[in-house]
């Protein structure tokens, strides 16, 4: 599995903080992951877990901004909302929403909603004389703070990012959320060893592109003909 | 055949989406508007109906009413427009009610009268004229009952249904012509 040690142990194997005997270094790299080795006045190992809870972070929001994302299911919760109750920031899970929902259902039936319908008219249908409106309908509007559906319970396809379950997680070696990413995790880690030291940073800058470019590329694909329709 | 009011509603909507194509409304606003003017939709359609003498019987139904001092109400879904081709009758009468429109001058020897005023149905008896109370069942030109909920079958003739749907999916769509104008 890749965790958190597999990706910082690399990233002090590049800034030449690990010190030990050459030797026996083989088997510190693989057992060591606490870092007791290390020596580094600039990355000590918890600004590298702090470092990595922060890559993760955005490695999340790049996949959950979009819809499209296959990603997404690493991140995927619900959100169980009523009509009528201010918009959800987090999911049923505890998890923080981040990104753009998924779809929004019925909770009842799990019939999708879409937003069809103007909140005029979802407040008409709503409360509209009895009988009136005998078809069923199932759309949702957004009126920020709140949101208002045809129907009462909703429920949201979300992704959510808990940073403090994550952070600990990191902390303890415990699993990355995203397993197949690994140079991501490792780009975007570099990315970040800049200090004062201008050969950090210098280090650092050859990581910057790779992992915006990785970030970037997370995002839908152009639509190029509808921009040139535009 | 009778069709169910979830039936008509869908092949409305499937005639709104292919008229309205490449930009269709939401499937959801056309419902809305569907279910808002089922009642006037079916009043006008039901008056054209009607207006064809070959066609009029077809919407000829029934009513029970029951006439306190003189009065009952008028059925909700009877046409207007086409009183002349009601009629009201009581069981086990011994003589009959015909309309008679010039009401406060009337009464005959012979037979009870009946008129409407508004909302109301006026019946009174033959000379010596009392005003009618008891039951009677009232025969009128009516727009099909409007089903309860979208389950529920549209009683209505093939050949109204056939009337109806067009009708209803030129209507959404003038609906969304207006909106589009509005916003444009």
């Amino acid at each position: 599995m890749l965790t958190s040690a597999t990706i910082i142990r690399q990233a002090y194997i590049r800034i030449g903080a690990w010190q030990g005997d050459p030797a026996t270094l083989n088997a510190q790299y693989n057992a060591d992951t606490d870092f007791t080795q290390i020596v580094s006045e600039s990355f000590p190992p918890q600004s590298m877990w702090d470092m990595l809870t922060g890559v993760e972070n955005e490695i999340a929001t790049a996949v959950a901004s979009n819809q499209d994302n296959v990603l997404r299911s690493v991140l995927q919760d619900i959100a169980t909302v009523t009509s009528g109750n201010r918009i959800p920031s987090t999911g049923d899970g505890g998890g923080d929403i981040i990104g753009v929902w998924g779809q929004v259902r019925d909770a009842d039936t799990g019939i999708e909603l879409t937003p069809g319908l103007h909140e005029d008219e979802i407040r008409a249908v709503v409360n509209g004389p009895a009988g009136l409106f005998k078809s069923s309908l199932y759309s949702y509007v957004l009126r920020p703070p709140r949101i208002y559906a045809t129907v009462t319970e909703l429920e949201i396809d979300v992704c959510t990012f808990d940073v403090t379950a994550r952070a600990a997680a990191i902390a303890a070696d415990g699993d990355l959320l995203f397993q197949q990413c690994q140079n991501a995790y490792f780009d975007g880690l570099m990315a970040n060893l800049k200090n004062q030291d201008a050969q950090y940073t210098s280090l650092s800058n050859e990581y910057t592109q790779p992992y915006q470019m990785w970030l970037a590329s997370q995002q839908p694909p152009r639509d190029v003909v509808a921009e040139a329709a535009a | 055949m009778a069709q169910s009011y979830s039936y008509i509603r869908e092949q409305c909507v499937q005639g709104v989406i292919r008229a309205s194509m490449p930009n269709p409304l939401p499937l959801d606003r056309i419902r809305a508007i569907f279910d808002a003017s089922f009642f006037s939709i079916n009043s006008t359609v039901a008056e054209a109906f009607a207006a064809d003498e070959n066609r009029r019987e077809l919407l000829r139904g029934s009513d029970t009413l029951t006439f306190v001092s003189g009065d009952a109400t008028l059925p909700t879904n009877t046409l207007k427009k086409f009183t002349e081709d009601a009629t009201l009758s009581i069981a086990n009468a011994t003589y009959s009610y015909r309309r008679y429109p010039q009401w406060l001058m009337g009464s005959s020897p012979q037979l009870g009268l009946w008129t409407t005023i508004g909302e109301t149905i006026k019946a009174k008896s033959k000379i010596p004229v009392t005003a009618f109370s008891g039951s009677a069942t009232f025969t009128s030109i009516k727009s099909p009952d409007v089903p309860a909920a979208e389950g529920d079958d549209f009683d209505a003739p093939d050949d109204y249904i056939s009337d109806f749907i067009p009708a209803m999916i030129q209507y959404i769509l003038s609906q969304s012509m207006q909106e589009a104008a509005a916003t444009a």
